[in-house]
This record gives structure tokens, sequence and C-alpha cells, in this order.
């Protein structure tokens, strides 16, 4: 059974999903292809295969019974299915994970390792030939891209900023129609567009696209927290303060959408991981979004590596029957290849991009300061930080809830989750503990939400 | 390398770094550093650099999971454990 596999590419041709069982080699199988997904696949001779993209883009959890793997790529589902928390266990990503539990064997083998340039200095002609890699890497990405969405209504989050703005524009290079979509929250005392959307209506219209602004009152975007968190599947505030603009944008193409070819969403996402391209945000006093205390190429890894917890984008907009494709988590490779002067040194993203595509981005994208995107800019109207800092649902408040919502204890969640990774199992998993069903998750969305979009069932099914 | 270097040199960076007091008594090198709130998802990273850096080893995503990671003890056997699968000198403590 593929859970959820939308992009699934051999070089730029579209592929259905490999059936691992009858491949020779699976790992070899699935280090050929490229693609968001979380599969499981079961073998006529009772193997589980389950495996997930090389930068965990969509995830991947399970649970085994006795002879049975169950799956979802929603935790909460195994949750409802009375798994206990404590038996279920994530795929980690770029793995996969052979399960043989009549034996109680397991084999989990990378088969998509990252390899992260040298943080010594770049050599001279370094930043030309990187950027022809991924130039190739990008127009390979873009070309399967127009394949996979022929026929189907595109859209581009677009926020103003570099990444999502290069998005943008390979998108209406390569592709007939894309609809370039932004979110704006509007403020108490509404005093013009804020940065984010001037910046955004400018880009639109210097690259010729249509623009969608999805404006939302304060308490719109707040009856959104509970779906935020239980299908964004992590409560840090980072992922929260990105995961309630994506629900906004969710429900509004959701709603525009509710008949028809399934729309996707492109967005500029992991960029700034693979780039390490991030900064704590000053709030009224305090400091948001910390980051370790390293240098910005040693920093790459584990941000990158991150990326293994949450689902602020794509579990998001699955929800609303959204498929979300992230351009820059398929050129991982050729990104996290680049040397950190050229990744990760100020000023470096501008420079990476401006060799990529020269002046056909215009001038003020590549000169505007870094933010984080429609979250947090200190002097705006307004973006979900500030919304919910001022509603007093800090870190804590949003973990309480996060763990109220999915039934489980504060240390369970603890257990889960740690260091930006889902819990995995070195060895095969052990035996179920005693099994008790969890209280339903509770919240009025929650419940309004169900059914809708679901993106993975638990259970089995021959491959 | 001395498991006994690698705890009183992770004991020093972490009461320094996370700011354990002095008259702290519920921490200890056996404290689970994750339950009792010293370990938070930033703290971790810069523990696996600073252990990474100073042992000059690699660890990997797995030992994050393992019952060992939850203390300073069991963080220094799995270091330990790890440098002497990897064949590193003696002295591969660096300070």
């Amino acid at each position: 059974m593929s859970l959820f596999a939308p992009l699934f590419a051999r070089a730029d041709v579209p592929v259905g999903v490999p059936e691992l069982a009858r491949a020779l080699d699976p790992v070899r199988t699935l280090a050929e292809h490229e693609g968001h997904f979380g599969l499981h696949q079961r073998a006529p001779d009772g193997t589980h295969f389950l495996a997930r993209d090389r930068l965990g883009v969509h995830k991947l959890f399970f649970s085994v019974v006795g002879s049975e793997v169950h799956s979802a790529n929603y935790l909460i589902e195994l949750l409802r299915a009375g798994h206990a928390c404590a038996d279920v266990w994530s795929v980690p990503p770029g793995h996969l994970l052979r399960l043989q539990p009549a034996e109680r064997r397991q084999e989990l083998v990378s088969f998509a390792p990252l390899t992260f340039g040298t943080e010594e200095s770049a050599e001279k002609g370094a930043l030309a030939w990187h950027a022809e890699r991924l130039r190739a890497a990008l127009r390979r990405t873009f070309r399967l891209l127009a394949r996979h969405c022929a026929g189907r209504p595109v859209y581009v989050t677009l926020s103003g900023g570099i990444d999502s703005s290069l998005v943008t524009l390979l998108a209406r290079e390569y592709l007939p129609e894309v609809v370039a979509v932004t979110f704006a929250l509007r403020a108490p005392r509404e005093s013009g567009p804020g940065a984010d959307l001037f910046c955004a209506r400018r880009v639109a219209r210097a690259l010729g696209v249509p623009h969608l602004e999805v404006r939302c009152e304060p308490d719109e975007v707040l009856e959104l927290l509970d779906e935020v968190l239980v299908y964004g599947q992590d409560a840090r505030d980072f992922n929260v303060h990105c995961g309630l603009v994506n629900a906004a944008l969710a429900r509004a193409l959701g709603a525009r959408h509710a008949r028809g070819p399934r729309p996707v969403v492109l967005s500029g996402d992991t960029l700034n991981e693979l780039l390490a391209d991030y900064a704590a945000v000053p709030y009224r006093g305090r400091e948001y979004f910390r980051l370790p205390d390293l240098s910005r190429g040693r920093v790459r890894r584990f941000l990158v590596g991150g990326l293994d917890v949450g689902d602020r984008e794509v579990g998001l907009f699955a929800r609303h029957g959204l498929e979300t494709l992230q351009p820059y988590a398929l050129c991982a490779r050729e990104l996290a290849a680049l040397p950190a002067e050229l990744a990760c040194a100020p000023g470096a993203k501008a420079r990476l991009v401006a060799a990529l595509v020269g002046t056909r981005l215009p001038d003020f994208v590549l000169a505007r300061p870094k933010v984080r995107a429609q979250v947090a800019v200190e002097g705006e109207p307004g973006g979900t930080l500030a919304l919910l800092v001022e509603r007093g649902i800090d870190q804590e408040e949003l973990t309480r809830r996060f763990a109220r919502l999915c039934g489980l204890e504060r240390a369970e969640l603890a257990g889960l989750v740690r260091a930006g990774h889902y819990r995995h199992s070195p060895g095969f998993p052990p035996a179920p503990g005693a099994r008790r069903r969890y209280p339903q998750p509770t919240g009025t969305l929650l419940r309004a939400a169900e059914g809708a979009g679901a993106r993975g069932v638990p259970g089995e099914q021959p491959a | 390398m001395n498991q006994e270097d690698v705890v009183t040199r992770l004991e020093i960076f972490v009461r320094a770094r996370f700011r354990v007091a002095p008259e702290d008594r519920r921490f200890s090198r056996r404290t689970n550093l994750w339950e009792d709130g010293y370990l938070d998802s930033i703290g971790v990273v810069e523990l696996i650099a600073y252990l990474e850096e100073s042992c000059r080893i690699e660890l990997p995503d797995e030992v994050l999971f393992e019952p060992d990671f939850s203390s300073l003890d069991g963080m220094a056997r799995i270091v330990c454990a790890l440098a002497r699968s990897r064949a590193l000198p003696p002295d591969g403590l660096s300070a």
C-alpha cells in the first residue's frame, strides 16, 4: 500500500510507485528515485517495507501488533485506532525499514544519505559550478512538476521573500498556468498591507502571475489552532506559527476546489533549512525561535534533520484535499552539497539565486532583508506569532494543548520527539505493552475536520 | 577514551550551558535529562555538537532514542563505545 506518494520520479519522468517486494535491491531502487513519499507495502511472504523520502517531507508512523503492521501518515490516526503512544514508531527520513513480524526481525537502511558541503573556504569558481548543478536539478524538477501537475490547478504560496519568489518564477516558466497565493492577517486597525503582502503583490505583478490574497481576521486564524497542532503534528512554536498561515491558505483553497481535479500547492519550504537561513526573532522584549549556538555551517545538518518532525505544509494542505510539493526538497542533494560559505554566509542566498536566474527575478526581491515570512515582523500590522503572543498562547500552552488533543501525557510526548526527530526503534519494536485506549481527542475544529482529505488510513493491504 | 573523563567534561558543559545551579540536588550524572527538563530540542543539539567536537566522533541520529542517551553516565558510555568502535587513540578527547 502506498500511504502517500504523490510524486515519484526517475530522472525527470514520473513513474508509478515501485513494488519494493519485487525489486532485486529495494534500497537501490529507492535510491534511484526522487519524490515525496511515505510508503508501506507488504510482500506475500509477510515482510513489510516501509520507506520515507529523503528529507522526511512526508511522515510515516507504524505500530506492530502480532504479525500485523499498522501504519499512517498522521500519528493521530494510530492513536485513535487504539495504539498506545509508546507502541508507535516513526520511519526515519531517507530510510527503508524491512519488518518481518513473524521472526521479530527488523532491518533499517539509509537509502538517501545527504552529504553536506565543506565548512572550509570555497574554491574560486565554486559558485558558478554549484549554480550550474543546482540549475540543472531545478530544471529537472520543474519539468517533472509540469508533467505531474498537468490538468490540475496549481498554486504557489508567495510571501514575497527570495525562496517563494524563485519558485513562483520557475513555476511561471515551466507550467502553463499558476496562481500565486498570499496570506494576510488583518490588523485590529487596518493600516494598509504589511510588508509581506506588499512585496508579494510586487513580485506577482513583476512576474505577470495572477495573485490571490487570503485575508483573515485574527479569530478566524485562531480557530485553526487545534487542526494545526494535530495535523501539523508538532507543538513547537515556529511550526505552529507557520502552520496557521498554511491552514488558512489550505482552508481557502480547499473551499475553491471542492470539486474537480485535485489542486497542487508549490512552496518554497526547506530552502531555509538547507541553507541554514534562519535567525531568532525578537518580539516585545523576548526572543523567539532560538537556534542552537553553533556556526551556520554546523547548524545546517541539524535543521535539515529536524525536518523529520512537523507536518506544517503537507499535513495541513492534505487535510483540505490539496497536494503539496516542495521543489527545493527535490534538489536537496545539490543544495546540501553547497559549501557553507556559498550556502550560509551573510548574503549567500541572494548571491546564489542571482547566479541561478540572473535578472529574471526583480532586484528588490534579492535586496529584501530576511524575515520569517508572515509570522513575525516587528512593527507590522501583525503576524501569527504576534497574534498568539497577544492571546497568551505561548510554548507551554501549545505543548499542553497538543498533548491534550492527542490524549497523551506530557511525558509520553517528550518520549516521542527528541531533537527534531520522531522516535524510531533501533531494533525490532518491543512487544506492545498493556494497551489502553486513549481518550478521544477533543476540540470542535478537530471534529469538524474529521474525514476531510485524509492522507492515509491505518491498516495494510498486499502490495 | 576514558569514560570518567567524558562524563566529567559533559557535566561541566551541561552545568554551564544549561545553568544548572550547584545546589540543585535533583541533578546528578544519573538524572534523566529529558524527563527532568534539563534538555530541550535546542539544548540537545548543542550537546551533540559539543560531544562530536570534543570527542571527535559523529553521533548518528539513532542514539537519540537509546535508553542510555538520557543521562550523563549513559551518554558517556555511548560516546566511549562509539570511539572504541572507531579505534580512536586513547587521547581522542580533546580540550
